[in-house]
């Protein structure tokens, strides 16, 4: 279970009067956070803007190759290094618009951290596409939005589907009417996914999760995990 | 405003001709309207579409997406019909929307995609079996071809991430922060319009 949370940001806090006034802020905010999912989940923890899962989803035991030059195709554990987080997010590089959306916001969300605490995030791309993305193009693709990530490719389906399921990954290829049928692409869920170093989902970000809040996110989980 | 005139009025092309000349070159000496040399274009007719910008991508990147802000100043409704760019910059363009299906839906009809469109759908070979239900809060994200991206009187049109979006088909190349390229917007009643966009991380 995903401790409480308290005073997290206490150190920056002298003054007890503006303990109160934070400590009454939150009591004020939390009613707010409301229900906004289906069963099985409820909002985040104060101050953390993802989706908590109780019980969280465990994705330990997946195992992917990591195409990217940092994994020279060895099996990569969906679980962070120790004191850690690793942050997962299933794709496809003919995606147009969301996964590049997404992509995007988390590098910029890295890029905010300072680097010592960068270096305690590691950052897995799975496609979901490996027919099209090619090793090369899995790691192009991803570097080009984020710095040493890991591209995380295999052709055996059923390895695949393993994966997907564990994270609850959906994704459905789809063809359109009247274009070339090599031309597909898929609706698929856009979450991603920050896993702590026992191998447990700890927190999922909707697609559409901004920068600021991954990296407010990433600090605060870091603190709870360092 | 110097600057404001009717597209719509081109069926008196002919007689306003001349008329239409002077405007156009007036036009161009009123520049953008956002007054911050941004991406910008089209401040003299009903339209105005600003913020416009294509998300960077990598030379090993396939598709990419266009996005803007269009502001319909007219008292009729509008839509974007139509869109185009340089070869240079990809082979071909569509108006797409993505839409979110059901949380941790999965399964492979159009039920409730709306009906406005031909494209959605077709043979669809799922991936997604008995997962339903489970994705709370992220569910499916679907991209469909639209024929139309309607822009209401009096109001503001937002081509943004996850939903309308103007796709970019087989990349020629890189799209590097910071380069432009010209694209080209084709309205149903306020014709056609010029406009750059600006590509960002």
């Amino acid at each position: 279970m995903m401790p409480a949370f308290p005073g997290s940001r206490a150190p920056l806090i002298r003054a007890p009067v503006a303990l109160v006034a934070v400590l009454a802020a939150v009591l004020v905010t939390l009613p707010a956070c409301g229900s906004t999912s289906t069963g099985g989940s409820r909002p985040a923890d104060r101050g953390l803007t993802g989706v908590v899962r109780r019980p969280p989803l465990e994705v330990g035991a997946v195992r992917l190759p990591d195409v990217s030059s940092e994994g020279a195709g060895s099996l990569m554990a969906m679980r962070a290094r120790p004191g850690g987080l690793l942050v997962v997010y299933f794709g496809f590089t003919h995606c147009p618009d969301v996964c590049p959306t997404t992509l995007s916001d988390l590098g910029r969300a890295l890029d905010r951290l300072e680097p010592s605490q960068r270096r305690r995030v590691r950052v897995a791309f799975v496609t979901v596409d490996p027919e099209r993305d090619s090793a090369r193009v899995m790691h192009a693709y991803l570097r080009h939005f984020v710095q040493g990530g890991h591209a995380l490719r295999t052709e055996d389906p059923a390895q695949l589907t393993a994966a997907r399921e564990a994270f609850r990954v959906t994704a459905t290829r789809i063809t359109y009417p009247g274009q070339d049928p090599a031309a597909y692409g898929f609706e698929h869920s856009a979450a991603t996914y920050v896993v702590d170093a026992a191998g447990r989902v700890i927190l999922e970000w909707p697609f559409g999760t901004r920068p600021s809040d991954m990296e407010a996110d990433l600090r605060a989980l870091l603190q709870r995990v360092g | 405003m110097p600057c404001t005139s009717r597209i719509s009025t081109r069926r008196h092309l002919a007689a306003l001709a001349p008329v239409l000349a002077a405007l156009v070159l007036v036009a161009g000496a009123c520049g953008s309207d956002s007054g911050s040399g941004e991406a910008s274009g089209g401040g003299e007719g009903p339209i105005r579409v600003t913020d416009v910008w294509a998300r960077t991508s990598p030379m090993e990147a396939t598709n990419g997406a266009v996005y803007a802000r269009i502001r319909n100043t007219s008292d009729r409704p509008d839509a974007l019909v139509g869109a185009s760019v340089p070869s240079s910059v990809s082979a071909r363009v569509e108006l797409h929307e993505t839409v979110m299906t059901d949380a941790g839906d999965g399964d492979t009809t159009d039920e409730g995609m709306g009906g406005d469109t031909h494209g959605s759908g077709g043979t669809d070979d799922t991936m997604g079996d008995g997962m339903g239900g489970d994705t709370h809060g992220s569910g499916g994200m679907r991209m469909r071809p639209v024929d139309r991206i309607p822009v209401p009187a009096g109001g503001v049109r937002l081509l943004k991430p996850g939903d309308y979006h103007i796709m970019l088909i087989d990349l020629a190349g890189e799209l590097k922060v910071g380069d432009t390229f010209p694209v080209t917007l084709r309205f149903e009643r306020a014709g056609t319009l010029k406009v750059t966009a600006e590509v960002r991380r």
